[in-house]
């Protein structure tokens, strides 16, 4: 569903991605691993086509990022680093505002009916988002990504600043809607690789250094994935 | 185009939806009724609009600043122009959207300042060519301005900056055409003077103010407002995540 072919982006003399490639197919939760500043982030905007790769090129349920931009963001749910929200909106016209921006047209009530109850965000429904605690904020920000019900799902850091019930929550979430999704989630919390993803790529320097399930990882690493990460992250002699 | 016109409605409404607005919108009318009485409204003996245009370009490039100024400023400030823009939408009907909802909040604005007609249809026997044209070019010439100013609040995360680079390019284009600038700049050669006298919003509105429709007046501000427009949309494709 998502092939990424040699993607670069530099950023003035940083090259922040630096010609990643990597295949995704439905069913997988792929995690993105990688220390802050690996390109994970950068990696995903290219993704949603909200930066444009300096070469490169991905495909994503068919459509190139780069001549049908629209077309892949019409079949991705996308949530941002720290889930940016319209603070001043309540979550009911939030999300109302997104099933338009979507063109969901009279779905649009079943389908906020459906993330409501999926996200749990019922007793919020017509609360101010800037009155919301941060683990409200973020399931609002799923909520919004999953309305269309899209096949494809990138969540940069979905779990990040959350307290462990709130990160268990999402993490659930995202385990029940795997089956039939392609799910790609970047993180830079271990455990969580193991809890959700089927396969991980680990990155640094806007490289691919590794590639594997969980668990290939984890024996290659003599057992951890701590060890391993840290071993090919700070540039040790493994990889 | 439906992706537009969400974008535009959740702008307009927030317009409604935020106190600082209303404080713009009673500050510009405030302005507009002082400087007109100030500035001889009936003292002149004629039943025109004459002084109430005059003041109407000084008190836009304030104005359309400050409306403009939170479009993309914001976006950028919170980081939901990250998720905005990887909505199913394209950059420029994004400009479009919220652009049209702030000229359409300034095009309300100048509707609330129709009291003023009354008080001339009740006063005397106005003329209504003039009146008209005014007000088409004081609209026209505030999507100009809202365009400038859209421009400037894509290039940073900060409204005040944003507001501040507005206001000193609304206000230049004002002031190149005041006859006190031209007086300054008359070491200058004629030709230059004339051209800077051609790009000001003060002789293009001039002419409207005084009833007379000309094409080149009409062209000159719908160039300024889709130029304006077009950058700002090649800089938001350009600088997205800066």
């Amino acid at each position: 569903m998502i092939t990424v072919d040699n993607l670069v982006k530099q950023f003035g003399t940083i090259r922040a991605v630096d010609g990643i490639s990597f295949k995704v197919a439905k069913g997988e939760v792929l995690g993105f691993l990688g220390p802050n500043g690996a390109g994970k982030s950068t990696t995903m905007k290219m993704l949603t086509c909200f930066l444009r790769p300096d070469s490169g090129t991905a495909t994503l349920g068919g459509c190139d990022i780069i001549r049908d931009p629209v077309g892949v963001r019409q079949r991705i749910g996308y949530v941002p680093e720290n889930a940016p929200l319209y603070d001043e909106m309540s979550v009911e016209s939030f999300l109302r505002f997104m099933c338009d921006m979507r063109g969901l047209g009279s779905g649009a009530g079943s389908a906020i009916e459906r993330v409501v109850e999926q996200c749990a965000i019922g007793n919020v429904f017509h609360q101010i988002i800037a009155t919301l605690s941060k683990g409200y904020k973020r399931r609002v920000g799923l909520a919004q990504a999953f309305l269309h019900d899209p096949e494809i799902l990138i969540l940069d850091e979905p779990t990040d600043g959350l307290d462990p019930n709130q990160k268990m929550d999402v993490r659930n979430l995202i385990s029940q809607m795997a089956q039939n999704k392609c799910i790609v989630i970047s993180t830079h919390i271990l455990e969580e690789v193991d809890a959700v993803c089927s396969r991980a790529i680990i990155i640094a320097r806007g490289r691919v250094l590794a590639d594997g399930t969980p668990a290939e990882l984890k024996s290659r690493g003599g057992g951890t994935l701590d060890a391993y990460f840290r071993q090919i992250t700070t540039g040790g002699s493994a990889a | 185009m439906s992706a537009m016109m969400s974008v535009f409605k959740r702008e307009l409404k927030s317009y409604f939806g935020t106190p600082l607005a209303y404080v713009f919108l009673a500050i510009f009318l405030g302005c507009s009724a002082y400087f007109m009485f100030r500035g001889d409204f009936f003292l002149q003996g004629e039943a025109s609009l004459r002084v109430f245009f005059s003041n109407i370009p000084a008190l836009f490039a304030v104005y359309a600043p400050l409306m403009a100024m939170r479009l993309w400023s914001e976006e950028r400030r919170t980081g939901t122009i990250e998720m905005l823009l990887t909505l199913p939408i394209t950059t420029s009907q994004a400009v479009l959207g919220k652009f049209f909802a702030a000229w359409l909040f300034m095009g309300i604005s100048l509707l609330l300042t129709l009291p003023v007609v009354f008080t001339l249809e009740f006063l005397g026997d106005p003329e209504y060519g003039p009146i008209f044209t005014g007000y088409l070019g004081a609209f026209l010439m505030g999507g100009s301005y809202l365009a400038i100013s859209t421009f400037f609040s894509t290039l940073t995360k900060s409204q005040v900056i944003a507001f501040v680079l507005s206001l000193v390019v609304c206000g230049g284009l004002l002031m190149v055409g005041d006859p006190a600038f031209l007086k300054i700049a008359g070491f200058l050669p004629e030709s230059v003077n004339r051209l800077l006298a051609s790009l000001s919003f003060t002789t293009q509105f001039d002419v409207m103010e005084r009833g007379m429709v000309e094409l080149r007046n009409i062209l000159f501000m719908v160039t300024m407002t889709v130029g304006f427009l077009v950058a700002s949309t090649v800089m938001l494709e350009d600088r997205k995540a800066a």
